[in-house]
C-alpha cells in the first residue's frame, strides 16, 4: 500500500517534471507556431525538422553555440584551477584571519548577482572590458569561486593527510603533492564543482544581457531571448534551440554521474 | 647506515608540551623502538625526525649533519604510516615506483627494484591491482614496499601493526625483524605495544609526558627499570605494587613481577580470590593485608576464595621505588 502511494506520487512529479521537456520537443517540431495548442501527441500532421534547419542556416545560432562553448569551458578551467588551489591551501595552510576569510567568501553569495549588475557593468566599462568576453569571463569566475571554493575545501578537509605526508616523505615537494596525490584522487569533488561553473556560465542570462550588446558575441540564452520580439515570437526556432541548448548538458551530467561515485580513496588508509 | 641523533627537541603545539627536551642517539643499523602510552609525544618525535613537524628548538642530526633546515624528501629517510597511505588513485606497482619515479631512475630500473622488492615481501601477483582491492594484511605489505624499494638507510614506522589483528600482527612482526636483518637499515619504530617493542627493539626508550624514562635492551628494561612507571609498563601482567611498609621499607614502594613470586614456600601469608587459567599457566589473584596481587603459578592451585597462600619474596627480585618520585631506589 505504502509502496503503491509513494510509486503514484512519483510518477505524478514525474509527469510534472518531463511535460515542459515534452512539450518544448513538440513545439520544435511544429511549423505552425503554436506554442498556446495543448496535445501530449509529440509529432503532429505537418511537423518537420525545419526549425533546426532554419537554426543553423538562417540565424546566428552557431555562433551563440560557439559563444557559450567557448566562455563556459574557459569559465570551467579557470574557475577549477583558482578553486581548487585556493580551497588547497585554506584546507592546509593555518594563517591569520583565514576564519573571516572563509566567512567574507560566504558573505559575498548573500548578494543576488542581478543586485550587483550594475557595479559590475560600471567596473567592465572603465577596464573596457565591457562587450567583450573577458568581462564576461571575470563576473562569472568570480561570482561562482565563493562557493566553488568552499565545496573543494569541504572536499580537501576530508583527504587523510598522511596521504600527502607518505608523498613527501616519498621525494615530492608541496606543489608534486598537490598535482600527483591530491588532485588524482579529487575527481568527485573537481566533477561536481566543474559541473557547477559550467551550467551557471551555460544557463546565464541576466549578466551577459548586460555585458554583450554586440548579436555576433551573444551568448546561447541571450541569443535565444533575441527570437522574441515585440510582434511576434518564433516559438518553433525558440523551442529548437532551447532543446539543442540542453542537450550538452544532459550529456554532460550523463557522462561525469559515473564519476560522481564516492569511494575513490577507498582503500588508501585503514579501513 | 644512517646514524640519527636528537639534541634537546623540544615541541609545543600552542601552550601544550609535547616533547620536553629529549635527547637521543641511534646508532646506525640499529633498531630502536620508541614505546609509551598515547600521548607521550613517540609519534611527534618520529615525524619531527622525519620532517614533517619542526622541532621549537633542538637539532636533528643524520649522519652528524642537521637536517633541521631540509625538506623530508631531502632527508633520506622512508617512511610506514599506521594508516598506510597508499596512493588510492595507483595499482600497487605504480605505488611502489611512485618514489622511484620521483628520483628520476630509468623505466627498466624501476621495474626491476619494484619486481625485487614485491618478491621479497610476497606481493607480485598483487601488482596491478589497487589499494581498495587489497586486505588489510596486503596494504600493509604494500606500504612496507614502499618504504623499503627507495632502500634508504633510515626507515621510520609509525605504529605499522595497529590496524591489524593479534595473528597477522604476529606475522609482520617476524617480516620486520627479518627486513631489518636483510636491509641493515637503521630503523626506528613507533608503538604503544609492549609486545612489539621488546620483541623487534635492538633499544627501547620508553616516553612518558613528553620525556624519554628509560632508553636500554629490553632485558635491561624488564630487569633493572629505572622507575615505577617504566616497570608498570613493560611486563605482562604489569608488576605488582605493594607498600614498603610491609618489608620495613617506609617511604617505598616495592615492585614484584607476577612470575617472581615463589608459591608455598617463604612467611608471607595472602589470601587466595581467584586464578585465571591462561593454558601454560594460571594467573593468581590474591591479597596482602588488603593489597591486591597477582602472582603466575605454572600449574592450576587446588584452593577456593579465602584460602591461605603461602608466598616467597626472593630479595634480588624485589624493585623498590620511592613513593613520591617514582624513581627506583635500590640498584
Amino acid at each position: 500500500m505504502k509502496k503503491s502511494a509513494s510509486l503514484i506520487v512519483l510518477i505524478l512529479f514525474s509527469i510534472f517534471a518531463i511535460f515542459p521537456v515534452w512539450y518544448i520537443l513538440a513545439v520544435s517540431f511544429r511549423g505552425d507556431n503554436a506554442f498556446q495548442v495543448v496535445s501530449w501527441a509529440l509529432w503532429h500532421e505537418g511537423s518537420s525538422l525545419d526549425n533546426y534547419r532554419t537554426l543553423f542556416t538562417s540565424t546566428l545560432f552557431p555562433i551563440w553555440l560557439r559563444n557559450s562553448v567557448l566562455v563556459s569551458l574557459a569559465v570551467t578551467i579557470i574557475g577549477l584551477a583558482v578553486s581548487a588551489t585556493a580551497a588547497y591551501s585554506l584546507s592546509r595552510f593555518r594563517t591569520r584571519g583565514q576564519g573571516m576569510m572563509m566567512v567574507a567568501l560566504l558573505a559575498t553569495q548573500m548578494f543576488p548577482a542581478t543586485m550587483l549588475l550594475l557595479p559590475f557593468y560600471i567596473l567592465l566599462a572603465k577596464l573596457e572590458l565591457a562587450n567583450h568576453f573577458g568581462g564576461l569571463l571575470i563576473i562569472y569566475t568570480s561570482t561562482a569561486l565563493p562557493f566553488c571554493i568552499w565545496q573543494m575545501k569541504s572536499w580537501f578537509d576530508t583527504l587523510p593527510k598522511e596521504l600527502e605526508e607518505a608523498a613527501l616523505v616519498d621525494g615530492c615537494n608541496r606543489f608534486q603533492v598537490f598535482y600527483r596525490v591530491v588532485l588524482p584522487v579529487s575527481g568527485p569533488a573537481m566533477v561536481i564543482t566543474g559541473l557547477f561553473q559550467f551550467t551557471t556560465a551555460w544557463c546565464e542570462y541576466a549578466i551577459a544581457a548586460v555585458v554583450l550588446q554586440d548579436p555576433e558575441l551573444y551568448t546561447l540564452p541571450v541569443g535565444l531571448k533575441s527570437f522574441q520580439a515585440s510582434m511576434a515570437t518564433e516559438w518553433g526556432l525558440y523551442a529548437a534551440a532551447a532543446v539543442l541548448v540542453s542537450i550538452p548538458v544532459v550529456i554532460l551530467f550523463t557522462i561525469l554521474s559515473r564519476a560522481l561515485i564516492s569511494g575513490l580513496t577507498l582503500g588508501s588508509v585503514k579501513g | 647506515m644512517s646514524s640519527v641523533e636528537c639534541r634537546n627537541i623540544k615541541k609545543d603545539f600552542g601552550d601544550v608540551s609535547v616533547l620536553k627536551d629529549i635527547s637521543l642517539d641511534v646508532k646506525s643499523g640499529e633498531f630502536l623502538v620508541l614505546v609509551g602510552p598515547s600521548g607521550c609525544g613517540k609519534s611527534t618525535l618520529l615525524r619531527t625526525i622525519a620532517g614533517l613537524e619542526q622541532p621549537t628548538s633542538g637539532d636533528i642530526l643524520i649522519n652528524g649533519k642537521s637536517v633541521l633546515n631540509l625538506e623530508p624528501r631531502q632527508r633520506d629517510l622512508a617512511m610506514v604510516f599506521q594508516s598506510y597511505a597508499l596512493y588510492p588513485h595507483l595499482t600497487v606497482h605504480e605505488n611502489l615506483a611512485f618514489g622511484l619515479r620521483l628520483q628520476g631512475l630509468a623505466k627498466a630500473e624501476i621495474d626491476a627494484r619494484v619486481r625485487e622488492v614485491a618478491g621479497t615481501l610476497q606481493i607480485e601477483p598483487l601488482l596491478d591491482r589497487r589499494p581498495r582491492e587489497l586486505s588489510g594484511g596486503q596494504r600493509q605489505r604494500v606500504a612496507l614496499g614502499r618504504a623499503l624499494v627507495r632502500k634508504t638507510k633510515l626507515i621510520l614506522f609509525d605504529e605499522p601493526l595497529s590496524n591489524l589483528d593479534a595473528s597477522l600482527r604476529g606475522q609482520m612482526r617476524y617480516e620486520i625483524k627479518r627486513l631489518h636483518a636483510l636491509t641493515g637499515s637503521t630503523m626506528i619504530y613507533v608503538t604503544h605495544d609492549q609486545v612489539e617493542a621488546t620483541t623487534l627493539g635492538d633499544r627501547i626508550a620508553i616516553l612518558n609526558g613528553g620525556r624519554i624514562e628509560q632508553i636500554a635492551t629490553a632485558r635491561e628494561i624488564y630487569e633493572n627499570p629505572v622507575s615505577r612507571f617504566v616497570a608498570s609498563f613493560i611486563g605482562t601482567p604489569e608488576m605488582n605494587f605493594l607498600s614498603g611498609d610491609l618489608v620495613g621499607r617506609p617511604g617505598t614502594e616495592i615492585g614484584v613481577r607476577p612470575e617472581d613470586f615463589i608459591l608455598d614456600q617463604g612467611d608471607i601469608e595472602a589470601r587466595f580470590e581467584l586464578q585465571e587459567y591462561l593454558g601454560s599457566h594460571s594467573l593468581v589473584h590474591a591479597t596482602i593485608k588488603g593489597q591486591p596481587i597477582r602472582v603466575m603459578s605454572p600449574v592450576s592451585l587446588a584452593k577456593k576464595t579465602g584460602d591461605t597462600l603461602r608466598l616467597a619474596l626472593p630479595k634480588e627480585k624485589l624493585h623498590v621505588f620511592n613513593r613520591e618520585s617514582g624513581a627506583r631506589v635500590n640498584a
